[in-house]
């Protein structure tokens, strides 16, 4: 079932490719030719949404494989090389990250650098969610650490990079894949945050800038802020049922 | 150990203070990168931000030392900014935060057959980005009425408590309808109900279980409340602290943003602290 939900996800992931071209008529009908109509640039509604989902679900896929994978070594090299220092460092800095609104770090980042935001949004993303995710995961890690088959896995001499790729890393499913996740979900409210709080052009196929622009039209056209919305609601749910889905197989 | 408790406190909010300096610092003025590097246009730059901008960060602790957060980029001192925000926010965040109390107490007495789908619900909800409640709230209330101007202003106050409560409300709701079931099927619960208490004196006592297993979460919807206010204020057209931060991020006002900063930071100290103490009191370990 956890499976099925990657299949409409990577449908997205290659939507977010295609291009929406304008027509003639803005905020036209609902018609065969345009199933939810058009939007005030005279684009086809459910394709500029298809192509806004897909883009903010590939930057989200993108982002969330980016921070797991560099959160994911370097809690294991803070693991496997214990160091007391290090961890503690890690806890006080995921203290002070988490006392800032993530969306705050990425746009106080962005307020500076706006010209390149493309750059400046991931890295300040990446910044602020790789304390709290490594610290998670060094936990994980931990746990693991003292498994009485990892006790015997160092026993018998295997190597440091095969205990961390055959044993932590498969056992440490239940933690890595729901986190990658709730980072996946909070990259794609991140790209929505700077649309929603107007720092995007009003043209830019984005969740975050249909959902301002569907707020400033629901009086005489609904549909771009009923439909946004459940396009969100959609993407999320499917990611919250592939969390769920891990997290029940964790126990 | 008072020190180490002092020490404890300040440190997450030194560190948040320093690290969004050094973020803002380190990056260079989107005006320079615009007008390029040319000497004159750094001079014009250098006299425009005169007096508004944070020097260094050393300049910035002297001017904290003093008791000052410095001036924004209209010069005015940014302990006014703020202490007019804080006063516009603090009555909406406090009427939500009781909400999200609310919604928790009332998912613990919930039927048990209900607990699990309650549970799903508001976990897809307190998933959703906090901005979504603020254009569902205002999409409804536009879409009803037709104009924004057909509303007084104590309607979008109240919409924008919900709003800035909706995704806390959700996320305690659904750790509280795990906890509750977790409970429920606990040996004392059974224990509880084998001496003869009624379903309601046994969800009562279950409340007091619930309220340590959820005091962690203090911390996470104090971070959450100030997130969706962000959202929530500039949405519904009302001013407070999200939509100082969001006037201060557009004009990339540092001074201002630091000072929010020490806010968010020193209040989810607070809140940590709170959370350990009444743990501490219970007798459960942090």
């Amino acid at each position: 079932m956890t499976r099925l939900l990657f299949i409409p996800l990577l449908l997205l992931l290659a939507a977010g490719f295609l291009e929406a071209p304008a027509h003639q008529d803005t905020w036209s009908p609902a018609s065969w030719q345009h199933p939810l109509g058009t939007d005030e640039f005279g684009r086809d509604l459910l394709r500029v949404l298809l192509i806004s989902t897909g883009r903010s679900t590939l930057f989200g896929a993108l982002l969330s494989a980016m921070a797991v994978t560099l959160a994911t070594l370097t809690a294991a090299a803070t693991t496997l090389q214990a160091f007391p220092p290090v961890a503690a460092a890690i806890r006080l800095v995921t203290q002070a990250v988490e006392s800032v609104p993530i969306f705050l770090w990425v746009l106080a980042a962005f307020a500076s650098y706006r010209t390149h935001s493309t750059t400046i949004i991931p890295i300040a993303f990446l910044l602020a969610v790789l304390p709290i995710s490594t610290h998670v995961l060094r936990g994980e890690f931990e746990r693991l650490s003292r498994e009485p088959y990892m006790d015997a896995a160092k026993l018998s001499g295997v190597s440091l990079l095969r205990l961390f790729t055959a044993y932590y890393l498969p056992n440490a499913q239940a933690v890595l894949v729901p986190l990658g996740v709730q980072l996946f979900g909070i990259a794609i409210s991140i790209r929505g945050a700077v649309g929603v709080l107007g720092f995007s052009t009003r043209a830019d196929c984005d969740l975050g800038i249909l959902l301002l622009r569907g707020k400033e039209n629901v009086g005489e056209h609904p549909l771009l802020l009923v439909t946004t919305v459940v396009a969100l609601v959609a993407v999320y749910g499917g990611l919250e049922g592939v969390r769920r889905g891990f997290v029940g197989r964790g126990g | 150990m008072a020190l180490r408790a002092c020490l404890q406190f300040l440190a997450p909010i030194a560190l948040a203070h320093f690290l969004v300096f050094l973020l803002i610092g380190a990056l260079p003025d989107p005006a320079v990168s615009m007008l390029g590097v040319s000497s004159a246009n750094q001079e014009v730059l250098r006299r425009a931000q005169d007096g508004s901008n944070p020097g260094s960060y050393l300049s910035v602790l002297q001017d904290l030392a003093q008791g000052s957060l410095g001036h924004s980029l209209d010069h005015t001192p940014v302990s006014d900014e703020l202490r007019r925000a804080i006063l516009e926010s603090a009555p909406r965040l406090a009427l939500s935060l009781a909400l999200i109390v609310a919604a928790a107490i009332m998912v613990a007495f919930l039927p048990n057959c209900a607990l699990p789908l309650v549970g799903q619900l508001s976990g897809l909800f307190a998933f959703l980005p906090p901005f979504v409640a603020p254009f569902v709230g205002v999409g409804l209330l536009l879409w009803t009425r037709g104009s924004q101007r057909a509303f007084d202003d104590n309607l979008w106050w109240w919409a924008c408590c919900l709003a800035t409560a909706a995704p806390g409300a959700a996320l305690a709701a659904s750790q509280a309808a795990q906890v509750t079931l977790q409970n429920l099927g606990a040996p004392f619960a059974r224990t509880h109900r084998a001496f003869g208490a009624s379903p309601l004196r046994l969800r009562v006592t279950l409340v007091h279980n619930l309220t340590v297993e959820l005091i962690p979460t203090l911390e996470k919807l104090a971070v959450g409340l100030l997130s969706a206010a962000l959202f929530a204020e500039p949405v519904l057209g009302l001013s407070g602290l999200g939509t100082l931060t969001v006037r201060a991020i557009r004009r990339t006002d540092m001074a201002v943003l630091l000072g929010i900063v020490l806010v968010s930071a020193t209040t989810v100290s607070l809140c940590r602290a709170l959370a350990a103490n009444i743990r501490a009191r219970y007798g459960v370990a942090g």
